[in-house]
């Protein structure tokens, strides 16, 4: 199937994506999400696709994901600014959510959290998110059923809401105040 | 079990549904979702902290097995599945790039100055150290890229190659993309100026990058600010320039440059001056010469020279 194939099952599923939209959280804001998806939709570097249905399901939750973790993003950096004692300007150049990134890395939360709950659940959990092996093959892997690489899965994943959970709470990194403008500066 | 926590684990369960890039219950997906307002947000916080997850954990050491859902005809589906959005792939690569090699380097060479006396050196490498007086750097014969200034004052002309150019200043290190910069080191502060081409401050935190003409000082925070490109590293030919400085770091700068002790008091450590002081080995024609620009009453004991505010004829 063609661009064109997916331009046909976007038109043809305009109201179910439209309502999928909504219900992911969308509101009132849909119909301009859909609009968003529809450009994403007719960019010149598509490929063809299997099931172009699926596609543009999976590109619509992407769409919703990507803007709550925006809006995430800025109210945590005006919860920062609001907090901070001098109308500072960071001066970096980097985007702060690739230093956070950096920093959680660095402070080793996750990992510790992941492997408190065990080194059969840890390596699940690898094998499934940063390996990206199927579950049925996971289940083969470890000698257990299906059923239980889920329970596995289902305690990993609690653990990583907590630790974002806790990440968010605070700084992203220790981060020191950039101060731009200043020549020889006086301490 | 709590109504939240249920929601939770059904929204985990549907996130790791999703994560098979043949899942195609999207209708399933929908009536769930419409089921309760609560249920999007619920959602939304557990797919974030999956994202978050590859992002937040360390690569593993050993390679990575091939996806068992790789079909290899349908590219796209394989698209699909590691486009779970271009925010996480970007996550997930700089999680890969930005993994810090904590194993540090160990140094089997100091070089130390005495105070007020001034080296050159050049490294295996072919960087050229230029050392001011009471400073001591170290490196090993293995890392030769790899310097670490424990304190006292340097300027770096690195000669450029492949492998970066690193040097690691108390909490602070600086990779080099260019090639002249200027690195400074005492208690609590560091201090890089840049003449050529550029530095990485803390390629793996901050990542400020320093260019020619400019200045970051790091201490409890971190100022960027400007510098004269051209009198970066003067001290190497006796002169000391400054904008703005304060009489404590110029009597600071001075030990260092003339090997003998010299002190602000406290009351005159905080005035700031701008201005060129050309080092004389007259010592009494230098302090002469300070006293004059800095408005200080300069004074010589045992213990070295003090700078003291001028008693006041008019205040």
């Amino acid at each position: 199937m063609t661009v064109d194939g997916l331009e046909a099952a976007f038109m043809q599923n305009r109201a179910p994506l439209l309502r999928f939209l909504r219900a992911r959280g969308g509101g009132d804001d849909a119909e301009d999400l859909l609009q968003e998806l529809w450009l994403k939709v007719i960019r010149p570097d598509s490929r063809p696709i299997a099931s172009p249905t699926a596609y543009l399901y999976r590109m619509a939750n992407n769409l919703m994901l990507d803007r709550r973790r925006s809006i995430e993003r800025a109210m945590r950096r005006d919860r920062e600014w609001a907090g901070s004692d001098d109308a500072v300007e960071p001066a970096s150049a980097v985007p702060s959510a690739e230093r956070i990134v950096a920093g959680h890395q660095q402070l080793g939360l996750a990992d510790r959290a992941l492997d408190a709950l065990g080194e059969r659940t840890a390596t699940i959990f690898r094998r499934f998110r940063l390996d990206g092996v199927g579950q049925r093959e996971i289940a083969a892997e470890q000698g257990i059923s299906l059923s239980a690489v889920e329970k596995n899965l289902q305690r990993a994943y609690r653990a990583m809401i907590e630790t974002q959970r806790a990440l968010d709470a605070e700084p992203a990194a220790p981060q020191r105040p950039v101060i731009e403008g200043a020549r020889d500066v006086v301490r | 079990m709590s109504y939240a926590e249920e929601r939770q684990d059904a929204a985990i369960g549907w996130v790791i549904r999703l994560r098979d890039p043949e899942f195609a219950q999207w209708d399933s997906f929908v009536e769930w979702l419409e089921a309760d307002v609560a249920h999007a947000a619920a959602y939304d916080t557990v797919a974030i902290a999956d994202v978050g997850a590859a992002a937040m954990l360390r690569p593993a050491a050993r390679p990575v097995a091939a996806p068992a859902f790789a079909v290899p005809a349908l590219r796209t589906t394989r698209r699909v599945w590691l486009g779970w959005s271009a925010g996480a792939i970007a996550a997930a690569l700089i999680a890969a790039v930005a993994v810090p090699q904590l194993v540090p380097a160990q140094p089997d060479t100091v070089v130390a100055t005495a105070a007020g006396e001034k080296r050159s050196i050049v490294l295996a490498d072919g960087t050229r150290v230029d050392l001011n007086g009471g400073t001591r750097l170290a490196y090993a014969a293995a890392s030769p890229r790899e310097v670490r200034l424990d304190v006292g004052e340097a300027l770096f002309s690195v000669r450029h190659s492949a492998v970066p150019f690193t040097v690691t200043a108390g909490d602070a290190t600086l990779r080099d993309v260019g090639t002249v910069f200027n690195v400074t080191r005492s208690a609590g502060r560091t201090e890089v100026a840049v003449a050529e081409g550029g530095v990485l401050f803390n390629p793996e935190g901050e990542k400020l990058l320093v260019s020619a003409g400019g200045k970051l000082v790091v201490g409890d925070a971190i100022e960027v600010g400007t510098v004269d490109a051209a009198s970066v590293g003067a001290w190497r030919s006796g002169r000391l320039v400054y904008h703005g400085a304060t009489v404590g770091q110029i009597a600071a700068d001075l030990s260092r440059n003339i090997g003998e002790t010299v002190v602000a008091t406290p009351a005159a450590r905080q005035a700031v001056f701008t201005g060129t002081i050309v080092i004389d080995s007259d010592r009494t024609r230098l302090f002469a010469r300070v006293s004059g620009l800095l408005g200080v009453e300069a004074t010589h004991g045992a213990g070295g020279w003090r700078l003291a505010p001028r008693t006041p004829t008019l205040d």
